[in-house]
C-alpha cells in the first residue's frame, strides 16, 4: 500500500477533464472504499492507504474503509 | 508503538492529518503549473480499529488487520478551517511555552492523571487553580492521584522568578545585574542601575510566561511595550525621557509584582560628564 496522499493526490487528478474538451470540473464529491491502516514506518505512525484490491472478499485483504472527500476549487487566499 | 501494533490516538491522527497536508501541498504545487487549483474542503473516513488501553492509562488505537472481526468504527471528519478559527481553538504560544509538568517536578503518573483534566504544563494549571477550581478542588479532580501539596511545590517550581536586570544593549560599562527578587514584599526594591540613553531593558529569568498572562512591567505605572518575551526573559522598550523611577514587574498572579528601582547612570561613573574636566578625569 502506498500513503495515503499518494492516493488522495491520484484521485483528485484524475478529475480533470481531457485537454481541449473546454469543460472545467470546479468542485467533486467521492465517496470511495479504501484498504488502509496506520502502520509504522520509520520509526513513526504513517496512513497508508489504497483503492480496494477487489471487490471479491478474500478473508486476507485489509478491510475497507469508507472514504468521503470532497474537493473544490480554491480562491487564490486559499493558497497560503 | 505497542507490541500489538497500536498507536496512542493523538499518533493515529496525526498519521492521517500528515497524509492530508502533503495532499493539500501537492495540490497547491500542482496549481503553480495548470489554470485551476483544487483543494480538498472535506474528508471524513469511517476507519476500522481495535481500541485498548495499556498499562499506563493511555488509549492506542490500531487498525484491524486481513481476516479480524469485531473492530471498532472510527469516524473521522476533517473539514478546512479559517485562520480566525486556527486561532480561536489554538493555546496560546505564551501559554505552549510554560514549564512542563515534569519540569516542575511531577511524577509522570501525576503528568498523566492531570492530562486527563486537561492540564499539560504550569500555565494552564495556574489558570485552572485561578479559574476558582484551587489547588484542592484540582487534586480531587485527579481522584487523589496528584496530592495538593504535590500541585503546591510544583506551582512554586513553576513561577515566574527574575534574576536579574539588565539594560540592552549595554552602553558602556555594563552595571552589576540586580540580585533576584525579593521574597518579601515589605524588603525595599532592588536598585537597578542603567546607563543614560538605555532604549531596551531585559529581564532575565526562568517561567517568565508560566503567569496566567504576559507579564506586565510598569515604570511609575506607565506600562512599558514589549520588545520581547520568552520564557527565560522579557524585554521592554524605555521611553526617550527616562529619568528612573518605579519598576515592577506584574505576572498577573495573586503574588505582589516584584519591584525595583530604577536609577540612571551618568557616563557610567555615578557622576554627571563635565565637558570641560581634564581628560583624565573624565
Amino acid at each position: 500500500m502506498r500513503p495515503f496522499a499518494e492516493t488522495l493526490v491520484g484521485l483528485v487528478a484524475s478529475l480533470d477533464p481531457p485537454e481541449g474538451s473546454e469543460l472545467a470540473v470546479t468542485s467533486a464529491t467521492l465517496d470511495v472504499p479504501l484498504e488502509g491502516s496506520v502502520v509504522e514506518v520509520h520509526g513513526g505512525p504513517v496512513f497508508v492507504a489504497s483503492l480496494p484490491h477487489t471487490r471479491w472478499r478474500s478473508g486476507f485483504l485489509p478491510p475497507v474503509h469508507m472514504a468521503h472527500v470532497e474537493v473544490c476549487e480554491a480562491s487564490v487566499e486559499d493558497e497560503g | 508503538m505497542t507490541g500489538d501494533g497500536g498507536f496512542l490516538v493523538e499518533d493515529f491522527l496525526d498519521a492521517v492529518t500528515a497524509q492530508l497536508d502533503r495532499t493539500q501541498d501537492a495540490l497547491a504545487a500542482k496549481a503553480r503549473v495548470r489554470p485551476l487549483m483544487f483543494a480538498l474542503r472535506t474528508f471524513s473516513i469511517d476507519l476500522q480499529v481495535f481500541v485498548s488501553m495499556d498499562a499506563s492509562g493511555n488509549v492506542r488505537l490500531r487498525s484491524s488487520a486481513p481476516g479480524e472481526i469485531g473492530a471498532s468504527t472510527l469516524k473521522i471528519d476533517f473539514t478546512t478551517i479559517t485562520r480566525p478559527m486556527v486561532e480561536e481553538n489554538t493555546v496560546s504560544l505564551a501559554m505552549a511555552q510554560a514549564p512542563t509538568l515534569g519540569e516542575a517536578g511531577l511524577k509522570p503518573e501525576e503528568e498523566l492523571a492531570l492530562r486527563r483534566v486537561g492540564v499539560q504544563n504550569v500555565a494552564q494549571l495556574q489558570a485552572l487553580r485561578a479559574s476558582g477550581a484551587g489547588v484542592d478542588g484540582i487534586s480531587r479532580m485527579t481522584s487523589g492521584l496528584v496530592p495538593a501539596d504535590r500541585l503546591r511545590a510544583a506551582l512554586r517550581l513553576g513561577r515566574p522568578m527574575v534574576a536579574n536586570v539588565v539594560p540592552l544593549p549595554a552602553a558602556g560599562p555594563a552595571p552589576a545585574p540586580a540580585p533576584a527578587a525579593p521574597e518579601t514584599p515589605a524588603s525595599p526594591p532592588e536598585i537597578v542601575h542603567i546607563p543614560r540613553g538605555t532604549r531596551l531593558l531585559r529581564f532575565n529569568g526562568s517561567n517568565m510566561l508560566a503567569g496566567p498572562a504576559t507579564p506586565v512591567v510598569r515604570l511609575d505605572g506607565r506600562p512599558l511595550e514589549h520588545a520581547q518575551a520568552g520564557d527565560d526573559g522579557l524585554e521592554v522598550h524605555l521611553p526617550d525621557d527616562v529619568r528612573g523611577g518605579a519598576l515592577e514587574v506584574d505576572f498577573g498572579e495573586d503574588d505582589e509584582p516584584v519591584r525595583y528601582e530604577l536609577r540612571v547612570e551618568h557616563e557610567g561613573n555615578g557622576h554627571v560628564a563635565d565637558a570641560w574636566a581634564p581628560e583624565a578625569a573624565r
